[in-house]
């Protein structure tokens, strides 16, 4: 037995590999039903005021088949569009759930998490088929002097809904005319999810003032 | 959780030892008492009790891990929008040639699908090893699993859609851990029952079997059937998903279908994880044979271990979702 498992041979990368495969199967991420079921594409606008970052707005586009399904149950009138009254249902129930999960919005400053059980002007519309969700985070960070560093997340630590920041234009600056601002879009590698098996891919962000 | 971070990259990169496997098991069954279990869509108002924590991490586990996790989102994710596009451009033209494509990316779906979590890969696992010694039993189980999967999402959102005319959001999370409560609460009693059936060899010299025991573990909690129907009862999402895309566009049929053709590529995924434990469980009855007597044992212990697994398996998942 010992040579089968503790020898050089080839035998011995087999059970290791096998052996690997099966603890990741038979681990709870083989139970748990938190792969992607939403797929979310993200773009955020960082709001800045005179004293720093005021807050970050969200838009979020759902895929197609998720837009579908929750557009024809919210849709009651079945107009292809969402009225005002279709539209604050929905917004009012994502309000008592989301904040479970901050938004899907986490945002991290001096190694610090940043709670957001509260959003303004939260809107869902539904139009042509596409579901969009848009919401406004506030969440001032001020500048001190210093540069300023913080990042901000968007995933669902349960991996019900995967989110992706959009290909396009994912981070656009309003009233930064004060500040240098400069963005990265990356995994964050301080940081796992989903029972440590994801970085989380991040943007980073670093304000200073202009020289 | 840094600790089983540190214990993947031993076991990828380094040797395997015995104490090794005794920390797998005891790994796997502290990882299942600290999960939750109970989903929802938070989108829709959904409650959820959520199962993670965020760590921080200084990269202390096998990166391939996390580049195959958000790989397979991302093949996910891609899949979907291509079925999507598929089904609209068929239901636009009319046309049959959007189909061959659209069948053969189902499949693909359903194969990356279901080798993400869940889909109960685990269970079937634990089951296969205490009741299935063929790979023929194997890939019966996978496709029984698979079809039951899918079929039970089929069966539940057309029954919402045209049966009870109710909306599908408000009452699919219900009706889901309705599903869940009673597949984990059978697969407590098939756990349960293969575990109690276990013990009575501990204590009999080798060759002396109960016949009366032996059909109870052959008729009930080890026949494949039910445990298919344990562990597949729960409804697919991914099959749902597809399923009201294609109602979206007036699609049943071809909903159906495609619904059909993901359950068989998640048959291959499911046979899969179930071959790797039979290979699993030959490989060790083959070392085992190098020692006198020892077959017997480990054999029973497998049995006795893989129904504490079940049992403990299906109750803590029972807790969770009540």
């Amino acid at each position: 037995m010992s040579s089968l498992f503790f020898g050089p041979t080839c035998r011995n990368n087999i059970v290791r590999t096998v052996f690997l495969v099966l603890i990741l199967l038979v681990s709870p991420l083989a139970e748990v039903s938190a792969h992607p079921h939403v797929f979310i594409t993200t773009r955020y606008v960082l709001v800045f005021d005179e004293n720093g970052l005021y807050g970050v707005r969200v838009f979020w586009s759902m895929d197609e088949m998720y837009s579908s399904m929750t557009g024809a149950d919210f849709d009651t009138d079945g107009d292809g569009v969402f009225n005002e009254s279709e539209s604050s249902e929905l917004v009012r129930l994502a309000s008592e759930s989301l904040p479970q999960f901050n938004f899907y919005t986490n945002i991290e400053v001096d190694g610090k998490a940043i709670e957001v059980k509260k959003v303004t002007d939260f809107e869902i519309s539904y139009e042509s088929g596409q579901l969009d969700y848009s919401f406004f985070v506030r969440c001032p960070i001020p500048f001190t002097g210093n540069p300023v560093d913080f990042k901000v997340a968007p995933y669902d630590p349960d991996l019900y809904s995967g989110l992706f920041f959009a290909d396009d234009q994912p981070v656009l600056l309003e009233k930064s005319g004060r500040f240098k601002v400069e963005i990265a879009i990356k995994e964050d590698l301080d940081k796992t999810i989903f029972f440590d098996t994801m970085h989380p891919t991040t943007l980073f962000v670093r304000f200073q003032e202009k020289s | 959780m840094s600790f089983f971070a540190s214990f993947l990259r031993e076991l990828s990169g380094r040797s395997l030892g015995v104490s090794s496997l005794l920390m797998l098991f005891l790994l796997s069954l502290f990882f299942i008492t600290s999960a939750q279990y109970v989903h929802a869509n938070p989108l829709t108002g959904g409650k959820r009790v959520s199962q993670q924590q965020t760590t921080e991490s200084k990269q202390d586990y096998p990166a391939f891990l996390s580049t195959a996790i958000a790989k397979l989102t991302i093949w996910q994710m891609k899949l979907k929008q291509r079925i999507s596009s598929h089904v609209r451009a068929f239901k636009d033209s009319g046309r049959i040639a959007p189909l061959l494509p659209l069948f053969l990316l189902a499949f693909l779906y359903g194969i990356v699908h279901a080798a993400g979590p869940g889909h109960g890969k685990g269970v079937a696992m634990a089951y296969a090893l205490a009741s299935e010694r063929h790979y023929s039993a194997g890939l019966f189980l996978g496709f029984l699993i698979a079809i039951v999967h899918a079929g039970s999402a089929i069966i539940i959102i057309i029954g919402l859609r045209f049966v009870f005319e109710a909306s599908i959001s408000t009452n699919l999370d219900s009706i889901s851990q309705a599903t869940q409560i009673i597949s984990y609460s059978l697969i407590f009693l098939i756990g349960l029952v293969l575990f109690l059936a276990s013990l009575p060899p501990w204590f009999k010299r080798s060759g002396q079997h109960d016949a009366n025991e032996r059909n109870i573990v052959k008729y009930v909690a080890g026949n494949p059937i039910s445990a298919a129907l344990a562990i597949g009862v729960i409804p697919c999402p991914g099959v749902i998903m597809i399923l009201l895309f294609c109602l979206s566009l007036n699609q049943m049929i071809l909903g159906v279908l495609l619904g059909g053709t993901v359950s068989l590529g998640m048959a291959i995924t499911i046979t899969l994880a179930v071959w790797l434990t039979i290979a699993g469980k030959k490989m060790t009855f083959k070392v085992s044979e190098r020692w006198e007597n020892s077959s017997r044992y480990i054999d029973q212990g497998l049995h006795t271990f893989s129904g504490l697994l079940l049992t403990a398996l299906g109750g803590l998942f029972l807790a969770a979702s009540l």
